[in-house]
C-alpha cells in the first residue's frame, strides 16, 4: 500500500511536468510509523490495563510476604515487566493524544 | 616623458574597459515595470548581440536601485530553449552608485555575430516610497517610484522601449521624456534608439496605490519531525503596514462604514499543504477566531483577519501553526538517508519578509544533517529539547533576509540519517522511570527504619520468624494437596485391569514426592516448636490430619484396583466405593479448614 501511494504521488507530480523528480520519486519509500496510527488507542489501554495489573501484583508480592521469604529475583522481574509495560503504555498514551514525542 | 611601462598600463586599462562595453549590443530590450502591488516587478525582454570576433560567454546586466530599494528576487532565462542561468552579482566599472549588475552565464556560449533572447525578472522591495509619508485615516495613498527612463547597462542599446504598469488610472506626475505617451493605467516610454551604456535619466512617477503593504520584519517557522507520525508546524509572525504612515485619530465607527479603506488591511491568506490537520491561530492573548479554513483540491487554505485592522505603521504579531503527517513529506532513499521535504518560504500571499528563520528539528539521533536549498541561506546548527528528550534533538537552523512571497515560494529538503533503533529513546526513558520507582519501593522494602530496638521490636521480629516458616510450611501443605488430587483424579479415571500397572507406578512416585515434603516440614515443625509450643502442636495437629489422609486415599486407589481385577462392571465399582469417596471428600475439606484456621493468623 505504500508502494501504491508512493506511484500516486509518483504520477500526481508527472502531471505538474516534473518528470525527473516523480522517477526519483518512484525510487523512495515513504517512511511509516513502526506501529499504525490506527493502533494506538487500544495498545495504550491495553498496556496501561496489563501494567497496572502487573503493578498491583508487584505491591501485592512486597506486601503480603515475610521479609525473609522474598525473592530478590522475583520482585526484580514483576517491578521489570510492568515497568516495561506502563512506559510502553505511556508512551502510547502520549501518541494517541497527539503529543508525538 | 611618459614611461613606456605606463603607457602600456594604461592602454591595458582602457582596452580592459572597453573590451567589456564594445563586443555586446543590446539590440531590442522591452522593459516593463509593473507597479501593480507593494513591490516593483521588472521584466525586461533582451536581445543580446555578439558584435566582437570572439565567443562571448557571459552577459552583464543591471538594475538601477535607487533609496532603501532591495533586489529581492533577480532571474534570468534564454527565451527560446527556456533555460534558468545561473546568475551572480558583479560589479562594473563606471556603473553608477545605485546600479545592482549581475553577470549571467549563458548556457551556449555565443559566436560572433550571434544573438540570444534572454528575460530578466527582477523583483525590488521598499522601492516605492510614501509620498506624502504619512497619512489621516481615509486618504488614499500616494506612491513615489524612482527608476531610469532607459535601460541601465554597460552595453550600448539599439532600440528600448519601457511600459509602466500602474495599480488605477489616477497619476498625479510622471516624467516627461518623449515619446511618452499615457493611457488608461499604462505609461509606454519609447522607442528609444542608440542610447549609450549607463545613461541615466531620472524616472519619476507619483501615482495612486492603495495595495496592501505587507511587510513581514520577522518569520520564525519551526519543523518539528516525529517518525512515530506527525510532523509539526510553528509559524510566529510580526507583521507591518509599511504604507504611508497614519496620523491623526483613528474612528472606529467611521472605519466600518466607509468603503475606501485606503492603505489598511485586515485580510491574510495562507495556503497550506492539503493534509494539514490541528490547525491554531493564536497570540499572547490567545486563540483569535477571525479565521477560515477551508480545503481545496491540492491544498488547504486558510483565510485569517488579524485581531485589528493595520493602518500605516501599525504592526501586530501572531502564531499560526499546523501538523502534516508524514505521508508525502518523509521518504527514506535506497542508501538508507531519510529525506525531509517541505515549504521553504510562508504560506502567507503577496508579503515581504525582511527577516526569515527556518527550523527544522530532527529526531535525537538523527546525524549527517545535509540542506538541499532552491536558494542561498545562512546554515548553523542548535539543540532543543522537548518532550522526553535525553541528549536533545539537533535543529538546522535557515535564515535569509528580504524574502518575497511568490518568488520565493519553493521546496527545500533535509536529508539526515537515523538509525531506526532511536526511535526507541523515549519509551526506553519512561520503562527506566518506572522502573525506577520499582527498584525504589523494592529498596525501601529492605531497610530497617527502627530507632531503638526495644521488646515491642523483638516481639515482632519473632511473630515475622514465625510467620516465615508458617508460610513455607503452608506452601509444601500446598503441594502435597496438589499431588494427592492428582492421584484422585488418576484413581478415578482408572477403568480397566491393564491400565492397573501404570497407576501403581504413579502411586510410588507420589509416594516418594510425600516423603519428600515430609523431609522438608521436619526442621521447619522443630523451628516452629522452639519459638512457640502452643503453635508447634496446632501444626503437629494439622501434619496427623494429612497423613490421615494420605492413607485414606492410598486405601480408595488400592480397593478399586481390588475391584478392577475381580472384573466387576464400573458402575458396581462406584456405587461400591461412593461411601469411602464421600467420607474421604468430607476428611479432606476439613482438613482445608483446619490449615485455614491455623495458619490463616500468618
Amino acid at each position: 500500500s505504500c508502494r501504491i501511494s508512493v506511484l500516486n504521488s509518483a504520477i500526481l507530480l508527472q502531471g505538474y511536468g516534473l518528470t525527473s523528480e516523480a522517477l526519483r520519486r518512484m525510487t523512495e519509500l515513504a517512511i511509516t510509523s513502526p506501529v499504525s496510527p490506527s493502533l494506538y488507542p487500544t495498545l495504550a489501554t491495553v498496556l496501561l490495563g496489563s501494567g497496572l495489573c502487573m503493578t498491583g501484583s508487584f505491591f501485592l508480592y512486597e506486601v503480603t510476604k515475610t521479609k525473609s521469604n522474598r525473592a530478590l529475583r522475583s520482585e526484580l522481574i514483576l517491578a521489570f515487566i510492568s515497568a516495561v509495560l506502563l512506559g510502553f503504555g505511556t508512551l502510547f498514551l502520549l501518541l494517541w493524544v497527539g503529543v508525538y514525542v | 616623458m611618459v614611461r613606456l611601462t605606463d603607457l602600456l598600463l594604461a592602454s591595458l586599462l582602457a582596452l580592459a574597459s572597453s573590451v567589456l562595453a564594445d563586443n555586446i549590443k543590446l539590440q531590442q530590450v522591452d522593459r516593463k515595470i509593473s507597479l501593480n502591488s507593494q513591490f516593483v516587478r521588472i521584466t525586461e525582454t533582451v536581445k543580446v548581440k555578439n558584435v566582437g570576433d570572439q565567443v562571448v560567454s557571459e552577459v552583464i546586466l543591471c538594475e538601477s536601485l535607487g533609496g532603501d530599494a532591495v533586489l529581492s528576487s533577480y532571474k534570468v532565462v534564454e527565451t527560446s530553449p527556456k533555460n534558468v542561468l545561473a546568475v551572480s552579482r558583479a560589479t562594473v566599472a563606471g556603473a553608477p552608485a545605485e546600479a545592482a549588475c549581475h553577470s549571467v552565464n549563458l548556457a551556449n556560449p555565443l559566436p560572433a555575430g550571434e544573438t540570444v533572447g534572454l528575460t530578466v525578472t527582477a523583483v525590488l522591495a521598499k522601492a516605492q516610497i510614501p509620498y506624502p509619508a504619512e497619512l489621516g485615516q481615509h486618504e488614499t495613498q500616494l506612491m513615489l517610484y524612482n527608476g531610469n527612463v532607459y535601460v541601465l547597462s554597460p552595453y550600448s542599446v539599439s532600440s528600448q522601449t519601457t511600459e509602466v504598469i500602474l495599480p488605477t488610472s489616477t497619476v498625479k506626475s510622471y516624467t516627461d521624456e518623449k515619446p511618452v505617451s499615457k493611457s488608461d493605467n499604462k505609461i509606454k516610454y519609447g522607442k528609444y534608439d542608440l542610447i549609450k551604456p549607463f545613461t541615466e535619466k531620472r524616472l519619476s512617477v507619483h501615482f495612486e496605490n492603495n495595495k496592501p503593504f505587507k511587510h513581514i520584519l520577522t518569520y520564525v517557522k519551526e519543523i518539528e519531525v516525529s517518525h512515530w507520525g506527525n510532523i509539526y508546524v510553528e509559524e510566529k509572525y510580526e507583521i507591518k503596514n509599511a504604507g504611508a504612515k497614519h496620523t491623526g485619530s483613528f474612528s472606529r465607527l467611521k472605519y466600518a462604514h466607509m468603503n475606501l479603506k485606503a492603505n489598511s488591511f485586515r485580510d491574510l491568506k495562507a495556503v497550506l499543504p492539503r493534509s494539514a490537520h490541528s490547525l491554531y491561530y493564536v497570540d499572547l492573548i490567545g486563540n483569535i477566531s477571525t479565521s477560515n479554513v477551508r480545503k481545496a483540491p491540492t491544498s488547504t487554505i486558510m483565510d485569517l483577519e488579524l485581531r485589528y485592522p493595520l493602518l500605516g505603521g501599525w504592526k501586530v504579531d501572531f502564531t499560526i501553526g499546523y501538523s502534516v503527517p508524514l505521508k508525502g513529506f518523509l521518504t527514506s532513499a535506497k542508501s538508507g538517508q531519510r529525506r525531509l521535504t517541505m515549504d521553504l518560504s510562508s504560506p502567507l500571499e503577496d508579503v515581504y519578509i525582511e527577516d526569515m528563520v527556518v527550523r527544522v528539528v530532527l529526531p535525537e539521533g538523527a546525524t549527517n544533517i545535509k540542506a538541499n536549498l532552491p536558494y542561498d541561506m545562512e546554515k548553523s546548527f542548535d539543540i532543543k529539547y522537548t518532550y522526553l528528550d535525553t541528549t536533545g534533538r539537533p535543529v538546522l537552523v535557515l535564515h535569509k533576509q528580504n524574502v518575497a512571497a511568490p518568488e520565493h515560494a519553493a521546496k527545500f529538503s533535509v536529508d539526515y540519517d537515523f538509525n531506526t533503533v532511536h526511535i526507541l529513546r523515549e519509551p526506553l526513558l519512561l520503562v527506566s522511570v518506572f522502573f525506577g520507582l520499582f527498584v525504589a519501593v523494592i529498596a525501601y522494602n529492605r531497610m530497617e527504619f527502627t530507632i531503638t530496638r526495644d521488646d515491642k521490636w523483638e516481639a515482632a521480629r519473632s511473630k515475622e520468624v514465625l510467620a516465615t516458616y508458617m508460610e513455607q510450611i503452608q506452601a509444601l501443605l500446598e503441594d502435597e494437596a496438589t499431588i494427592l488430587s492428582g492421584l484422585a483424579r488418576a484413581t478415578i479415571q482408572l477403568r480397566e485391569a491393564s491400565e492397573v500397572d501404570a497407576v501403581q507406578r504413579e502411586k510410588t512416585t507420589v509416594e516418594k514426592r510425600l516423603k519428600d515434603l515430609e523431609e522438608k516440614v521436619k526442621p521447619l515443625l522443630a523451628a516452629v516448636e522452639s519459638r512457640s509450643v502452643r503453635v508447634g502442636s496446632q501444626v503437629r495437629d494439622v501434619l496427623e490430619k494429612t497423613r490421615l489422609l494420605q492413607s485414606r486415599y492410598f486405601k480408595q486407589l488400592s480397593d478399586r484396583i481390588d475391584l478392577l481385577k475381580k472384573g466387576i462392571a464400573l458402575g458396581e465399582i462406584s456405587r461400591k466405593l461412593a461411601p469411602a469417596q464421600d467420607a474421604l471428600t468430607a476428611a479432606k475439606r476439613e482438613l482445608e479448614g483446619t490449615i485455614t484456621t491455623v495458619f490463616g493468623a500468618y
